[in-house]
């Protein structure tokens, strides 16, 4: 669960993401643009994509409606809320700090620490 | 209305979830589609391209499950049903669930109350910086004193070693305190200017005291407060920080108020005000030079990675080294550290094995109650065997049914505990304030006990669970056709679980039983011991002269006007003083030189006032008492007990003796009389040696204890007391007025409670064994209707019957008693130390509490025997 958690958390970022960079978009849309720029997070299952969807509409991250796609076919299309772009904000710099951390960590040599 | 809006919202979640389902799968649908035409787009033929979509899509059925999870809350829900049922079923008995839940309860909240007064007594370390790092500095007195003490100047010699990272000393003093024109009661401490940077604590507000504030002997008249005296007496004012405050007779600064835990080293005495030592001629103590008396407890902190066996070794030899250069009064001593890391605490050696003993009585009453509760709950699921049956029949999972029966134990275990939780800082309290009225220990739940709680409570739950849980693994669907046609081999087979709890249960109820009735004779023995002194009708009133500005030399006229005063009191007997009263935890004791051998011995020493063996009623054996004319202008004279004068003058009349004062220069005192030994310390064992001096000649300005003897209920005097001494002097206050009786109680409050608990338990448990004999043999009883009825056609006697039925019962029974006098054999070996007047393993209690527990078991065995016996053959072949 723990590990499914975490990926949960990477993915819904990377949704809230997707959805500011291109506006209203379908799972499969996200999918695709999650698999182009992360290569294989989602190779495995894009169906772990929806569970996390649901969630974020859930918590009024996202909103959803039906619509249709570009070559004319039925699609439910997502859209950042006004709640969700707060909360990419927020997780955003929060994940930059944390980079910022690590990567401080990282740089340190054996012979700094003495 | 209620009703239909739970209709509505149920209605509204089940179409909702089909819509959800339905949209989802419309969704995956139209993902699926775009992935293909993707794929085709890419070369791919229309079958591969929809093969490969599908694979990276993932199974719907999976995706739909996932989202389902994230939907709702599954695990809960079950949950929730299952309590609800649980409830239901407990609703359904509540004869069963008043009992099962007591029974938790008192359990529960037993051992969580004594488990509060061990945290709090013997495990909590102080709130410091690294406890464990602290030491008290003692010496070989440490073997028979709980806390040795040491002068004024033996500490500034000690001070100044390199060996510790930092020395402090300390002692407590009575202290009244006037906030507003109210005159209030406070423990105080006089400290070095080290303390609180040694034992590294803080003030919530303003400053802790420091060296600077204890440089020269009265001219720092600063104070620090406790947080619980500036919540209560300073009503939280933020504002007392540099304001003035009355204590005694002078005006102190408040600089600082310590942080909220922090209450000092002393356990179940917390401090309330913080004063440095230089201000001690102040608050009526001018010991700064004295070098005989010794009055401070001494605190060090090691540094690290030194053992306190290399530390007292060097301490030692560095005060070896300084006394002979600066030729002191002080004796070399060989120093002993011991940790100081859980303070001190007056009570923590004499209440600590006892309360070992209480933890374990309340271990076993625990795990009583759980063996109590699982026997009720293992007849209910003989009763319910047939319910499992058709719900196993109906297709619910095994698993299923154990989570349900195990939430059952649980609800169980979670009622009992919340009642049992609820009532354990009360109980807890109670228990402090029985073991000494003068214990101060706050007794609420802290998160460790609570958590303890908690985790007992949801043990207990489990344990409890398992009986009808194994006895559900064999209800099955053979049961509804087992119920038809029951053979006695498989009787034999499924009674097995009821067998062993009621052969524990029969256990147990023997070992508490047998520990009931030891403590209840101990108790009988407690009543019948001679203490020495009559109890009945005693008042004491502990009165503090010093804290109200009396030095020395005004003293005395102030105890005779007090003694005058109250004797003219009606319903006053006699009217004395004493510095130490009896079965109270202070005891004074001064150096004495032996007649014979010239030995120098620390005996107990009590100042008492003139007719104070007359108000005890302690029997004068020889010579003289004390009377008013034995004062400080009259020659010094002494009373010694009997124990003593055989130490002394072994063989001869004490009486005309002369000894060697311990003060003033050695003077010579003359015996004049010989009274019969007091026990003081403790009603077991034996007394120790006591000189008795007249405190009109001591010159001492300590705290004595007013006795008055009434001529029947004291209680009653005791407004007319308080007002006599509020006439003599407004400044010195009456608090805590208690009875002799009441100091008696406490000295053996221990056995008390045990034998409360192991009564309560006790009685209990013989109750529940019998119904659970009873059980088991009505079980049978029915089981075997057809069998007996046969049996009797075919012209068994009565006897037979018995004989078939009863024999497993009396198995049952003596393998119970068997393994119960084996444990309460070793059971008593624990609680032996709080027997007093008879044996651990006296055989009459063992004897006499097995017969009691076979007869009972025998009444419950004969209701159903009975019946069998005097059925109808006929009728009972045709049952069933």
């Amino acid at each position: 669960v723990a590990k499914r958690d975490v990926q949960q958390g990477t993915l819904a970022l990377m949704v809230l993401k997707t959805l500011e960079v291109l506006g209203p978009l379908h799972g499969y849309g996200i999918a695709r643009r999650i698999e182009q720029i992360s290569g294989d997070l989602l190779a495995v299952n894009q169906g772990t994509l929806y569970p996390v969807l649901l969630k974020l509409e859930q918590e009024d991250a996202v909103s959803s409606a039906w619509g249709t796609s570009e070559n004319n076919r039925r699609a439910r299309f997502y859209r950042l809320t006004p709640g969700g772009r707060r909360r990419l904000r927020a997780e955003a710099q929060n994940w930059q700090q944390t980079m910022a951390l690590i990567g401080r960590f990282f740089a340190v040599k054996t012979e700094d620490v003495r | 209305m209620k009703a239909l809006r739970r209709f509505l919202r149920r209605f509204a979640v089940s179409v909702t979830r089909r819509n959800d389902d339905q949209r989802l799968r419309e969704e995956l649908e139209a993902h699926l589609e775009m992935q293909t035409a993707d794929n085709v787009r890419a070369g791919l033929p229309l079958e591969e391209a929809r093969r490969r979509a599908l694979l990276r899509l993932g199974a719907g059925e999976t995706i739909r499950a996932n989202c389902r999870d994230e939907r709702g809350l599954p695990a809960l829900e079950d949950l929730a049903q299952d309590v609800r049922y649980a409830l239901r079923q407990l609703r359904k008995a509540p004869v069963f669930t008043l009992t099962a839940t007591m029974s938790l309860a008192l359990g529960i909240g037993a051992s969580t109350a004594v488990f509060t007064v061990i945290e709090r007594v013997l495990l909590r370390p102080l709130p410091v910086s690294n406890p464990n790092e602290l030491v008290y500095v003692t010496d070989e007195r440490i073997l028979t004193q709980a806390s040795p003490r040491f002068s004024y100047p033996f500490y500034a010699i000690l001070r100044d070693n390199n060996i510790l990272k930092g020395v402090a000393a300390r002692a407590s003093v009575g202290l009244n305190a006037t906030v507003n024109g109210r005159v209030e009661r406070v423990n105080g401490e006089l400290v070095s200017g080290s303390y609180f940077s040694v034992l590294g604590v803080n003030t919530q507000m303003g400053r802790a005291l420091s060296s600077e504030d204890d440089r020269d002997p009265g001219a720092h008249p600063v104070a620090v407060v406790s947080d619980r005296f500036w919540r209560r007496t300073l009503h939280s004012n933020t504002a007392v920080i540099g304001q003035p405050v009355r204590i005694n007779e002078h005006v102190f600064t408040i600089v600082g108020i310590m942080a909220k835990d922090f209450t000092g080293t002393d356990i179940g005495l917390p401090t309330d005000i913080w004063l440095p030592m230089m201000m001690q001629r102040e608050v009526g103590r001018a010991l700064l030079t004295e070098a005989r008396t010794n009055w401070l407890e001494i605190i060090g902190r090691l540094v690290p990675e030194m053992t306190t066996e290399r530390a007292a070794e060097q301490l030692t030899a560095y005060l070896k080294r300084r006394t002979s250069e600066e030729s002191l009064q002080i004796s070399a001593r060989q120093l002993i550290l011991v940790p100081g890391d859980k303070g001190n605490s007056p009570v923590r050696r004499e209440l600590g094995p006892a309360l070992a003993v209480l933890m374990a009585l309340t271990g076993l009453a625990m795990a009583l109650a759980c063996i109590n509760v699982a026997s009720l709950l293992a007849v209910r699921s003989a009763a319910r065997e047939q319910e499992m049956a058709i719900r196993l029949a109906l297709g619910a999972w095994r698993a299923r049914l154990t989570r349900q029966l195990l939430t059952e134990g649980l609800v169980l275990a979670v009622l009992g505990g919340a009642a049992g939780l609820l009532a354990a800082p009360s109980a807890a309290s109670l228990l402090v304030a029985s073991q000494s009225p003068s214990l101060d220990i706050d007794a609420s739940l802290d998160p460790r006990v609570l958590a303890l709680g908690v985790v007992v409570s949801v043990l207990s739950g489990l344990l409890v669970a398992l009986t009808p849980i194994l006895a559900s693994r064999r209800a099955g669907l053979g049961r509804l056709r087992e119920a038809a046609a029951a053979g006695p081999m498989g009787i034999s087979r499924r009674l097995m679980i009821h067998d062993v709890v009621v052969t524990l249960q029969i256990a147990t109820a023997l070992a508490m039983l047998v520990s009931a009735a030891l403590m209840v004779q101990s108790l009988r023995s407690f009543n019948s011991v001679d203490p020495g002194f009559r109890a009945d009708n005693l008042l004491l009133a502990p009165l503090d002269p010093r804290a109200a500005g009396y030095d020395s030399d005004r003293v005395d006229g102030f105890w005779r006007n007090l003694l005058e005063r109250v004797t003219q009191i009606r319903g006053v007997r006699s009217v004395s003083l004493a510095r130490t009263v009896p079965l109270a935890p202070n005891r004074q004791r001064q150096h004495w030189l032996h007649p014979t051998s010239g030995e120098e011995l620390e005996l107990d020493t009590n100042f008492v006032g003139p007719r104070y063996f007359r108000t005890l009623d302690v029997p004068l054996l020889r010579g003289r008492e004390f009377g008013d004319e034995d004062g400080r202008t009259s020659r010094p004279v002494v009373i010694v007990n009997e124990r003593l004068a055989l130490m002394f003058w072994p063989g001869q009349d004490p009486v005309g003796k002369g000894v060697r004062l311990p003060d003033s220069g050695n003077q010579l005192a003359e015996v004049v009389g010989v009274v019969s030994d007091v026990k003081y310390r403790d009603l077991r064992g034996d007394t120790d040696p006591m000189f008795y001096r007249p405190l009109l000649q001591t010159r001492s300005t300590d705290p004595m204890t007013l006795h008055i003897r009434a001529l029947s209920d004291p209680g009653e005097l005791v407004t007319a007391i308080r007002f006599a001494i509020h006439n003599i002097d407004p400044n010195v206050p009456l608090f805590q007025v208690a009875t002799l009786e009441e100091q008696l109680d406490a000295s053996f409050a221990q056995t008390r409670q045990a034998a409360l608990l192991t009564g309560v338990f006790g009685v209990l448990a013989l109750l529940l064994s019998g119904i659970g004999v009873y059980g088991v043999t009505a079980f049978a009883v029915t089981r075997r209707t057809r069998d007996i009825g046969i049996r009797m056609a075919l012209g068994a006697q009565p006897r037979d019957i018995i004989r078939t039925i009863g024999g497993r019962t009396a198995t049952l029974v003596t393998v119970g008693l068997g393994l119960g006098l084996l444990g309460s054999l070793g059971f008593t070996q624990v609680t032996g130390m709080l027997l007093f007047g008879v044996t651990a393993a006296d055989s009459a209690t063992f004897a006499g509490m097995s017969v009691l527990l076979a007869l009972v078991s025998l009444l419950a065995f004969s209701i159903p025997i009975r019946a069998a016996t005097q059925l109808d053959a006929l009728v009972a072949i045709r049952h069933q």
